[in-house]
């Protein structure tokens, strides 16, 4: 270029440039274009570049001046392009509202999955002993006699034992008809003073229908000490009902019978649907009683006491179990609780 | 137990309205879960009665409970005999291990008809039809004091004595007109000819009371509960006598109840004449405990101070009768005939309780806590638990019960299947082995009803027979049921055992148990030991569980694997400099693993190694029979500095190098 290429001409090919630049930039519709022209134009190889790589060719006496111009254009040049940035830039910033998206169209389906709702009870049951100070304990389910009837002082004849109301299983066990097995398994392990619950799974053979299961989980709870009282069991179960069911519920303890306990109790519940009002003829939650039966519980009988090894005259306690898939039918108003060993897919979504 | 107010209120001398009384009985203790207004004008309430309460099965009982609880005075009815005949019946019992005491009266005279309208609308109240105004007597003694009587027609009965026996194998026709063949260890009442009686369950239509009936004998005995138990079950005959002899009927009452019925048959059905209670058996012994009882322990196990006179004052109210004291703080107590469930301390501790009320027992009390740490175990168990809801799969809760057949899978155990003695069906006769069977049986429930794309799992324990004859082991497994190939199943694995920090602990190898494809399943080892299966489906199976193609299943030990968790792995630290990428394609024989290609990728890189994926297999013509090959992508970054190109390229040669000395490994060109 420098073959004799004058002055003049060199300025003037910059100033032609600079007003295709001008137009070009007004054309380029968007960054990435005019992103293009720049490094057509002041890039490395740019035009304008070698235009001014010309200038030390040039006849010494016109190269301050000409310098001087072409400098000063590809100064323009660089402003111009900046101006156009800015503008295209705050264009895109100022992008306007599209009549034909839809913000409701779905996304992809996500893969997704979820925990029984069962298991979601227990959670929250855990949760509240575990918030309490209770230790978590479990103890297996095909069990022997000793643990399940006489170590909790259920006698021989008596009909808790009867084939009609337990499974028994070959090699002499039977699948635990209650929890409270695990209170036997405990006593013999740990001495006292302890607090534990535990969660499970029991069985007896009920005949399968809304309200009935042959399988179904219970949470047991036990606390043993020197001076444990029936004034700790309420202060416990109450502030158990409280962290499920709300500060303000309203309970009640009612005697009862259990062959393990006595003095033995169980707890009700005010219906929190209805309030416990007298004419709720149809309450979802409560059926109409008003009250709702949450748990069974109770001092520990001294006979089991001793049957365990521990003496009830030094230390005493309480125990309590509740079922928990009538925690989960009151939780979602299940008016079938056979929903929930259904595992219908359409359902067990439903838990997220 | 159906308690009529109105009769109710014959014993005790209250103004308090049925609704109050409901409510008493139900904080007693004895839920009234029904009040129910008749037509007669009398109020029906359904009473809860506790298994430990067997007084409380007649308004006796339930009388005496309340005038306690109310404080009001309670009147027992009497019975006002004429002056007794001669008249007797010889009465025996053979088997006073059924029948320890027979008793028997001849009651001459009556007129039997329709009874009176008071005592109609008594029965009725309590939910007992009338028959007639001679059965209504016996049922109305049995509602009233819970003592079983029953009425023969004295001139149907065949011969002048009546004995309870043994009487295998001989049959009789009930008062329901159904013909029971009597069992060996059924008590019998029988007369000269034969049975007449189930002793203690149901009378015979033979020797029923009818119109033509003149004079009745009225039998009042006592039975081996657990013998009227049995004997009910046997002959599916429930009635409300073996409903309370398989219970308990207070052995002080049955000269009150006879005397009672005698009386009433005077009043109701004009008898003439009573005759003496002729009795045989050696009897039972009345219920009668000394217990001790120490006042302060009620303060002590309750919480709340209750005076000692208050608690005598309680416990004398129901029954009890204190006695001289041996002790100073020690109070001897007699239980009542009718209360067989007190027999110790805590009995009358429990007696005071319900009676002060559990609304006195203060619930704001400081309780310290001093829990144990979590258990490692428990942590593990939630976190793979949680593995599987992250990797998609839906929680499901089955029952541990299958029948013989494709349902009864056995992957981790050799060991057989427990049986269940008395199963709810035949399809639910054995525990299962894995949590497998019932799981796909879920997987088919879905799938008939549309809905055949599931993910599932269940963490559950199974059963199996141990070695001795005695044994039976339980193990905790999970298993989960997805509809997708091995691949799919082998990724929820390799999920689960990330969450207990032991992907790197198992070895994975070819084959499993026959329920799945062989040539699409493994077995996860850990320390040589199989812990789990992953693999699709065998065909076979899938057909006889009625699934239609493409389902994979994982079953893994989640005891061992808790037992083993690592759940508190030190961090690695992250690099402050950029990763390169390297991709290399090597043509290996077949049989090689990924895991293998991995392990040595690993050595070979060392530390520079951040990642490792495969990103295609190839087989065919072009790398020949029995090869496959594998391109994989490295990432690969220092620690150090920013990795050059160079350093990354050197890297990838010794990667290749060391591939090719451990599998034969070729560079793809």
């Amino acid at each position: 270029m420098s073959d004799g290429v004058t002055a003049a001409e060199l300025v003037a090919r910059a100033r032609a440039l600079r007003d295709l630049v001008r137009s070009d930039a007004a054309a380029a519709a968007d960054e990435q274009a005019l992103a293009g022209l720049r490094a057509r134009v002041t890039g490395k190889k740019g035009e304008l570049k070698l235009l001014q790589r010309a200038i030390p060719g040039l006849d010494p006496a016109e190269r301050p001046v000409a310098g001087r111009d072409v400098n000063a254009i590809a100064q323009e040049v660089e402003e111009l392009l900046d101006a156009r940035r800015a503008e295209l830039r705050s264009l895109q910033d100022r992008v306007a509202p599209d009549p034909a998206f839809d913000p409701t169209w779905p996304g992809p389906e996500l893969p997704e999955g979820s925990l029984h709702p069962v298991s979601l009870v227990l959670d929250e049951i855990r949760a509240v002993f575990t918030r309490l100070g209770f230790d978590e304990a479990s103890g297996p389910e095909l069990e022997d006699a000793w643990h399940n009837f006489d170590a909790l002082n259920i006698p021989e004849h008596h009909p808790a034992r009867d084939p009609t109301d337990n499974f028994y299983v070959e090699a002499g066990r039977l699948l635990r008809s209650q929890t409270s097995t695990v209170q036997i398994r405990v006593m013999q392990s740990r001495r006292p003073p302890f607090r534990v619950f535990a969660p499970g799974r029991v069985y007896r053979p009920e005949t399968v229908d809304a309200r009935h299961l042959y399988a179904f989980h219970q949470v047991e709870g036990l606390m043993v000490g020197e001076d444990v009282t029936f004034a700790d069991l309420k202060a416990c179960l109450q502030c158990f009902a409280r962290s499920m069911y709300g500060a303000d519920v309203a309970v009640r303890f009612r005697p009862s019978y259990f062959p393990f306990t006595e003095v033995s109790a169980e707890l009700d519940l005010r219906c929190p649907a209805c309030n416990g009002r007298a004419t709720p003829a149809h309450c979802a939650v409560c059926g109409g009683e008003g009250w709702m039966e949450i748990l069974g519980c109770g001092l520990v009988h001294p006979r089991v006491l001793r049957n365990v090894g521990i003496d009830p005259e030094v230390h005493t306690g309480f125990a309590f179990g509740m079922g928990v898939e009538r925690v989960a039918m009151r939780r979602w108003l299940l008016d079938d609780i056979r929903l929930l060993v259904e595992n219908d897919v359409r359902f067990l979504s439903q838990f997220r | 137990m159906l308690i009529s107010y109105a009769w109710l209120r014959r014993y005790v001398a209250t103004d308090a309205p049925p609704a109050v009384v409901a409510d008493r009985l139900t904080m007693l203790g004895f839920p009234v879960v029904a009040v129910e207004h008749l037509a007669s004008g009398d109020v029906r309430l359904d009473v809860e009665v506790t298994s430990n309460r067997p007084d409380l099965q007649s308004h006796v009982g339930v009388a005496r409970e309340v005038a306690a609880a109310l404080d009001a005075p309670l009147t027992l009815p009497t019975a006002e005999l004429p002056e007794l005949s001669a008249d007797t019946i010889e009465v025996g019992t053979t088997a006073p291990d059924l029948c320890p005491w027979y008793t028997a009266r001849v009651v001459r005279g009556v007129r039997v008809g329709p009874s009176p309208a008071w005592l109609r609308e008594l029965l009725e109240a309590a939910g007992q039809r009338s028959v007639n105004n001679v059965v209504d007597v016996t049922n109305f003694v049995l509602l009233e004091y819970g003592h079983p009587l029953h009425a023969f027609d004295l001139a149907r009965l065949r011969g002048p004595r009546l004995a309870a026996a043994r009487a295998d194998g001989a049959s009789f026709a009930t008062l329901g007109g159904a013909r029971v063949t009597l069992a060996a260890d059924d008590c019998a009442i029988v007369d000269a000819a034969g049975p007449v009686a189930l002793g203690g369950v149901m009378g015979g239509a033979d020797s029923e009371v009818s119109e033509a009936t003149q004079d009745v004998v009225l039998e009042c005995a006592l039975f081996a509960p657990l013998a009227i138990r049995a004997a009910s079950r046997r002959h599916q005959l429930r009635t409300d006598s073996s409903f309370r002899f398989e219970r308990f009927v207070d052995p002080a009452c049955a000269q009150t109840a006879s005397d009672r019925a005698a009386a009433l048959l005077v009043e109701v059905c004009g008898a003439t004449s009573v005759g003496p209670v002729c009795s045989a058996g050696p009897g039972v012994g009345a219920h009668a405990d000394e217990i001790e009882f120490r006042p302060a322990r009620v303060g002590r196990l309750l919480g709340i101070d209750v005076p000692a006179p208050e608690s005598e004052r309680i416990l004398a109210s129901l029954g009890l009768v204190q006695l001289a004291a041996t002790g100073r703080d020690v109070s001897r107590w007699r239980a009542p005939t009718w209360r067989p469930d007190l027999r110790e301390e805590i009995d009358l501790v429990e007696e005071v309780a319900r009676r002060v009320g559990f609304e006195q027992v203060p619930d704001e009390v400081r309780i310290a806590v001093r829990p144990l740490p979590v258990d490692a175990g428990r942590r593990a168990i939630a976190r793979l638990r949680d593995a599987c809801v992250r990797a998609g799969l839906r929680e499901c809760c089955t029952a541990p019960f299958v029948g013989e057949g494709a349902a009864d899978i056995a992957l981790l155990t050799g060991e057989r299947a427990l049986r269940v003695e008395n199963p709810m069906r035949s399809e639910e006769a054995l525990l299962r082995r894995s949590v497998l069977g019932p799981l796909l049986l879920v997987a088919r429930g879905n799938q008939d009803r549309g809905v055949p794309a599931v993910r599932l799992f269940e963490m559950a324990p199974v059963y199996v027979r141990g070695e001795a004859d005695d044994a039976a082991r339980e193990l905790h497994l999970l298993g989960a049921v997805l509809h997708g190939t091995y691949a799919d199943a082998y990724a929820v694995a390799l999920r689960v055992l990330e969450a207990v920090g032991l992907r790197h602990e198992i070895r994975v190898e070819v084959g499993a148990p026959e329920v799945l494809r062989a040539d699409r399943c493994a077995t996860l080892l850990l320390d040589g030991v199989p812990i789990g299966h992953v693999g699709e489906l065998a065909p076979r199976a899938l057909r006889e569980l009625g699934l239609a193609a493409g389902v994979a299943v994982l079953e893994v030990r989640a005891d061992v694997l808790a037992a083993r968790a690592r759940l508190d792995v030190p961090y690695r630290p992250v690099s402050r400099y950029p990763a390169v990428e390297r991709d290399l394609a090597v043509v290996v024989a077949d049989h090689v693993q990924w895991a293998e290609i991995v392990a040595t990728v690993h050595d070979a890189a060392g530390e520079l190694l951040a990642n490792v994926r495969p990103f295609d297999v190839y087989r065919g013509p072009q790398v020949g029979p029995g090869r496959k090959s594998v391109a994989l992508r490295m990432e690969l970054r220092s620690h150090e500095r920013t990795l050059t190109g160079e350093a990354a390229d050197a890297c990838v040669r010794g990667v290749v190098e060391a591939l090719g000395d451990r599998h034969g490994a070729e560079l793809r060109a």
